[in-house]
């Protein structure tokens, strides 16, 4: 699949903005299937590699993508709107990154009522059948925890800090959960630590209060992260402490700098979630959905994948060769 | 609204009473300790050594002390310090500047776009991200100076367009919103030198901190600081390019904010494009528990520098006590509303009504 979307990729990578303006241009065709694609901001640095994944599947598919982002700083009353939005275009079919299930749930309904076929992408697995949606790709989050934690065990920790950056973010809190619970049964124990809602966007105060949290609970042996900045904070934290080594250290999400990380030693695993099938699974259903009424059944599962000294070389090449396919650069 | 009484009196250095008491020749311990609490920075100094004598006791022994503990406060001190002397002075002068959060974030994702993505040379993505910083100022300032609306609307407004900017020229780049950057060479020492525990950011806020106290207490342009916030017409009038003094002191937030972008960005080796956004409030915060005037013509750096240490030494301490983080903004919005008030009193007192 990553050859398949190679060429786009490479004009994408150059066109830039320009893509922006495609939707416009692509509205001659009058029998092109159009595609609502609700999901996180572009600012979130998760979303980039998703966003990748649905534009090269509607380009190689010739769908008309429509990729409306959530406001996270608002995310109740913003996945509302975007997804009334979404209604309110009346495309052949709605993808939803399905992150406020109590807000967006009845749009769901709302949509498939009105004739829209539903989609849900990336998060929403407990609820998607319920609401009439014909399908979920993504991945579950307590999933993820249990393999860090299992990950983390199995090097040796015995008392595992798991990082929240987003204070009450369910998603979040879930994976903390999955991996406490992983824990209990392997005989290890766990604390979570929720940073400061003023500090998600301050990588150094992030690296500080888990280096302070770390000299106030002694023991802690391995650490938790749910994205690239805090891991890279953890590891400085980790560093400053002088417990390179003694501190085992895995996080979601890949970057270039975890990736010379764990080749250095310095982090143990990362999650790879893969967003870009998120993104790219979520326009080629929804296709297949609009044209022939298929669909595969059930989940598609996305993750968590794991990334560590094993397979570290075979992923670098490809992160190095395509931007944006497995993380950003 | 200080110094409104004459021209001269706005054109001189010593127009605000509590900076007159400083330099006043009464003597005896009544008058000693009146020069002392009239100071501007007697509001800073007093919540900062309040905040570490709390933790200091409740926190000493899980670490708080320790080398290490010193260092994590002094560090979140130093960074939100760099940010918080220019976004003082500027204050004095009677402006806001709320776009200096978005500034961090262009300047970290100019760095990590020039550096990280395209491989170019530190100089080249550090004097991108100044230059951008320059522009920001200059704008801020044209407009604020040229249209006179609030630059609390101004920045606001430059805030968001800075933000979608760099968000956008990003995508467009690089199809990404977080880019890996590896310091080398010179920049790895000036933004990502540790001495022990102890980050570089500590000397240049240092350097910082002098080098505008001086500026601000006995240079010509720091009495023309003063007399804009103080009475911006009055001090026209007498001759002072209030203009002139207010778009230099916004370019000078910016480049602050640019710096503080850099340094993160090289020292985590990763710039994002929502790097720094809590500045807007940080940055604030400790200038008024610092003793900086909302309404401008009177503060200290001194003070500013006292209020992001209580902010550092608050935001870490919490951590060493086990509490929910969360309690960090509970304890510093408290303090800045006795701060406020504390600093209202003062001044009324200082002004003997």
């Amino acid at each position: 699949m990553l050859k398949h979307s190679t060429t786009f990729l490479m004009s994408l990578a150059l066109l830039g903005a320009a893509t922006w303006g495609a939707t416009g241009l692509a509205s001659a065709e009058e029998n092109e299937i159009k595609v609502a694609f609700v999901s996180g901001p572009l600012n979130d640095s998760f979303f980039p590699p998703l966003y990748q994944g649905a534009q090269d599947a509607a380009k190689a598919l010739g769908v008309k993508l429509n990729y409306i982002p959530i406001d996270e700083a608002d995310i109740e009353a913003s996945s509302a709107r975007t997804m009334q939005a979404a209604i309110a275009q009346h495309p052949d079919v709605i993808v939803v990154g399905d992150f406020i299930t109590n807000v967006v749930d009845p749009f769901i309904k709302q949509a498939v009522a009105a004739g829209i076929p539903v989609y849900v992408n990336q998060s929403g697995q407990d609820s998607w059948e319920a609401v009439g949606a014909f399908g979920f790709v993504g991945q579950k989050g307590p999933d993820v925890g249990k393999v860090a934690a299992r990950k983390l065990q199995e090097a040796g920790s015995k008392n595992i800090l798991c990082v929240i950056n987003v204070p009450g973010n369910a998603y979040l809190q879930a994976i903390c959960k999955g991996l406490a619970d992983e824990a209990k049964t392997l005989g290890v124990t766990s604390v979570n630590l929720e940073l400061p809602t003023a500090d998600s966007t301050d990588q150094g105060k992030v690296a500080r209060d888990i280096g302070a949290f770390m000299q106030s609970h002694q023991g802690i042996d391995g650490i938790f992260t749910e994205n690239a900045a805090v891991g890279t904070a953890a590891t400085n934290a980790v560093d400053v402490a002088q417990l390179t080594g003694k501190v085992k250290i895995g996080t979601m999400e890949v970057s270039k700098v975890a990736l010379q990380q764990i080749k250095d030693g310095k982090m143990l695993f990362l999650i790879n979630e893969q967003p870009y099938l998120d993104g790219f699974y979520g326009v080629l259903f929804a296709y297949h959905y609009a044209k022939y009424g298929l669909a595969p059944v059930g989940v598609v599962s996305t993750g968590p994948s794991v990334i560590d000294k094993v397979n570290v070389d075979k992923i670098s090449t490809v992160f190095d060769t395509y931007p944006n396919v497995i993380g950003s650069k | 609204m200080i110094g409104k009484d004459g021209i001269s009196e706005a054109l001189s250095p010593n127009m605000n009473p509590a900076i007159d008491a400083r330099g006043a020749t009464e003597t005896g311990s009544a008058a000693a300790l009146r020069r002392i609490i009239l100071r501007p920075e007697i509001g800073g100094a007093i919540s900062a050594v309040i905040v570490f004598a709390f933790f200091a006791m409740a926190a000493g022994s899980s670490g708080f002390l320790s080398l290490l503990g010193t260092a994590y406060w002094l560090d979140t001190a130093s960074e939100l310090g760099i940010i918080a002397i220019p976004v003082g002075m500027l204050m004095i002068a009677g402006e806001f500047d709320l776009s200096v959060g978005a500034m961090v974030g262009a300047a970290s994702m100019i760095v990590a776009i020039c550096t990280g993505y395209f491989g170019l040379h530190p100089l080249i993505g550090v004097g991108l991200a100044f230059a951008t910083a320059v522009v920001l100022g200059l704008v801020n300032g044209m407009i604020v100076t040229k249209t006179k609306l609030p630059s609390f609307i101004v920045t606001l407004s430059t805030m968001f367009m800075t933000t979608g900017a760099i968000l956008g020229v990003s995508i467009a780049l690089t199809g990404s919103s977080s880019i890996s950057a590896v310091p080398t060479g010179l920049a790895s020492f000036v933004f990502a030198y540790k001495w022990n525990e102890f980050h570089i950011s500590l000397l240049h806020w240092s350097i910082l901190a002098g080098v505008a106290t001086w500026v601000l207490q006995s240079t010509r342009f720091g009495n023309w600081i003063y007399a804009t916030g103080g009475n911006v017409d009055t001090a026209r009038l007498a001759g002072v390019p209030t203009n002139r003094v207010k778009i230099i002191l916004f370019v000078f937030s910016a480049i602050g904010a640019a710096f503080v972008g850099a340094l993160q960005t090289y020292t985590f080796q990763n710039g994002s494009v929502t790097l720094g956004a809590q500045y807007v409030f940080s940055g604030i915060a400790a200038c008024v528990i610092g003793g900086v005037l909302l309404t401008g013509g009177y503060g200290s750096l001194v003070g500013t520098a006292f209020g992001a240490m209580t902010y550092g030494i608050v935001s870490m301490g919490v951590f060493f006590l086990g509490w929910n983080a969360d309690l960090t903004e509970l304890f510093i919005g408290g303090l800045l509303l006795m701060a406020v008030m504390a600093n209202n009193r003062l001044r009324r007192f200082a002004m003997g009504r």
